[in-house]
Order: C-alpha cells, then sequence, then structure tokens
C-alpha cells in the first residue's frame, strides 16, 4: 500500500474540520430559524450572530493553516450529495 | 494478472475485437448468464488520465455491440473468479439495470445559472452580529428560492418532453453556479431527435445556459445500490 503520511493529515485534516463546519452551518440553521421565530431579543440576535461569525472566521482560519480552501469543507457523499 | 473491468452484459458475449485498453488482452468472465468485459492488467501498471478516456471508448464498442452496464474506471479485480463472485451477488439487480438499459443511451443536460445571487443588503445601523444573522437569512431564502426554481425547470423538461421518470436522473444546486445536472435514458434510435427537443425546451430558460452532451453509454443508468 503507498501511503503518503502528508496526504493523510492533510485528509485527516479535512475530514474533522468538514465535520466541524457541518456542525457550525447546522447551528447557523438553527440560529437563524429562532431569529424568524421571534424568540430572541434583539440583544440575543446580536450575541448569537457576533459568536457564529467568529466561530465561522476560525474554521476558515483553521482550514487555511492546513492548506485548505474553505469551499472543501463541503464533503461529497457520493448518491447522497453533497455534506451541507 | 488483474482484471480491469469495463462493463458488464449478459451472456453470450458479442463478438469483439480482443484489443482491450493499451493493447492488452480483452477478456470475457462468465457468471451465469452475465459476464465482465475486462481488460487483462498488470498491478504494477498505473493507470493515467488517457486510460480514463481509452476505458469509456472500450465502454461504447461494447455497449454499441451489446446491451451493457458501464463499470467506473480503475474498478479492478484480483482474479476472474473474484470477479464472478461479485456479478453473482448482484444478479438480479445487475439483470434488472440491463433491462433498463436496452436498446438505450444516455443523454446529459447541464443547466448553469446565468447570474450570481445578488448583493445582500443589510441595515447598516445593526451590529455586526445581526448583520451576520440578516445576512445567513438572505442566503438561505436565495438558496432555498434557487432550489425550487430548479426542481421546477427539472419538471418541465420532464413534462414537455413526456420522459417517463424512471428514466430520468437529476440532481439540482449542487454548486454556486450550477442549476440542474440531468441525465436521461432515450431510445439509441432516437437519441439525436431527443437531444435537439431537449435543447429547444432547455433554451426557453431564460435564467440558465444549457449544456448538452451524449449520446452516450448509460453511465449514470448502470448504478444498481
Amino acid at each position: 500500500m503507498d501511503v503518503d503520511p502528508e496526504g493523510v493529515e492533510h485528509g485527516l485534516a479535512n475530514l474533522v474540520l468538514a465535520l466541524v463546519e457541518f456542525l457550525r452551518q447546522l447551528l447557523e440553521r438553527q440560529a437563524v430559524r429562532r431569529m424568524e421565530g421571534g424568540t430572541l431579543t434583539d440583544e440575543e440576535v446580536e450575541r448569537m450572530g457576533l459568536a457564529l461569525m467568529r466561530l465561522e472566521q476560525k474554521v476558515h482560519e483553521m482550514a487555511r493553516a492546513f492548506g485548505l480552501d474553505p469551499s472543501e469543507l463541503n464533503l461529497g457523499l457520493g448518491p447522497l450529495g453533497r455534506l451541507v | 494478472m488483474t482484471l480491469l473491468a469495463h462493463a458488464i452484459a449478459a451472456s453470450p458475449p458479442a463478438t469483439l475485437s480482443q484489443e482491450g485498453l493499451r493493447g492488452r488482452p480483452l477478456a470475457w468472465s462468465e457468471a451465469g448468464d452475465l459476464g465482465l468485459w475486462s481488460t487483462e492488467w498488470a498491478p504494477d501498471i498505473k493507470l493515467e488520465r488517457p486510460d480514463a478516456l481509452e476505458h469509456h471508448r472500450l465502454v461504447e464498442r461494447i455497449c454499441a455491440a451489446q446491451p451493457c452496464l458501464p463499470v467506473r474506471f480503475g474498478t479492478a479485480f484480483a482474479t476472474s473468479d473474484d470477479a464472478r463472485a461479485s456479478l453473482d451477488k448482484r444478479a438480479a439487480a445487475l439483470h434488472a439495470a440491463l433491462t433498463r438499459v436496452a436498446g438505450k443511451t444516455e443523454l446529459a443536460l447541464t443547466l448553469l445559472w446565468r447570474d450570481s445571487p445578488g448583493p445582500l443588503l443589510i441595515k447598516s445601523a445593526a451590529g455586526p452580529g445581526r448583520q451576520y444573522m440578516e445576512a445567513r437569512r438572505a442566503e438561505f431564502a436565495a438558496r432555498e428560492a434557487r432550489r425550487a426554481r430548479a426542481e421546477t425547470m427539472v419538471d418541465r423538461v420532464v413534462a414537455e418532453l413526456a420522459i417517463d421518470r424512471q428514466l430520468v436522473w437529476h440532481e439540482t444546486c449542487t454548486s454556486d453556479n450550477v442549476a440542474v445536472s440531468l441525465a436521461v435514458l432515450v431510445p439509441t434510435e432516437r437519441a439525436a431527435e431527443r437531444k435537439a427537443e431537449l435543447e429547444r425546451v432547455a433554451a426557453r430558460f431564460p435564467d440558465v445556459i444549457p449544456v448538452l452532451n451524449g449520446p452516450w453509454p448509460p453511465y449514470t443508468f448502470a448504478r444498481t445500490e
């Protein structure tokens, strides 16, 4: 078997960050739904928005540190389509 | 020696030139009333891009000679027995797929959005957190609207061409610029006519650029899972 150690690290980083990005986007959708439902105060919307914005920046920063483009964090799942 | 798979067909095998990939021998491994066309390969020979194109030409040659299910490029079996065991395991599904593609050929239609989504207008008086949330909300809504529009276009294509839904495969909005990826099985002898009809219907959508490909072997409809 021809295994490239750097390729393994890159692949693992891609997989882990893709899962983190998937969870981040789920959180984001849930937050938008709550905002649309009117169950959040203005202050809560502001705080949640800031938190999600910083989380997005952080995930993208980590992706770039591993030489990944943030758009690569959306994994293809074959016949099931894209992860997000 | 390994076997580099090209296509699955029903036995008896059609009469074909015995030349496989890179001029190596083309083999037929029979299992019951099914068989696998493959090239006798050496595991130490690495596959290159031109091999993928040659595989496609081989599949076209096999499909022109008899109904067949193209196998994904790069699929290999260690021995002929392994190939036969793989066919045996999926025999019923493979027969159903062969019946579906017999006498048919695949056309592919891709619809590309003409414009990217417009800029998001967010109240500037709001704080950065609120602006971020509003931007996300607008983005989700725009994405949903695009998906709905793409599905409407698929419905129009299927209805106007009176295509049996079972002979159509499609995906929508797989990337920012792709609205629809659609593949359809059509009778081989009517492929040119159906392609022209498909082109006419797709040209009526003002918001997308149609790209038509094929006819080619039924790659999309060879799946059995």
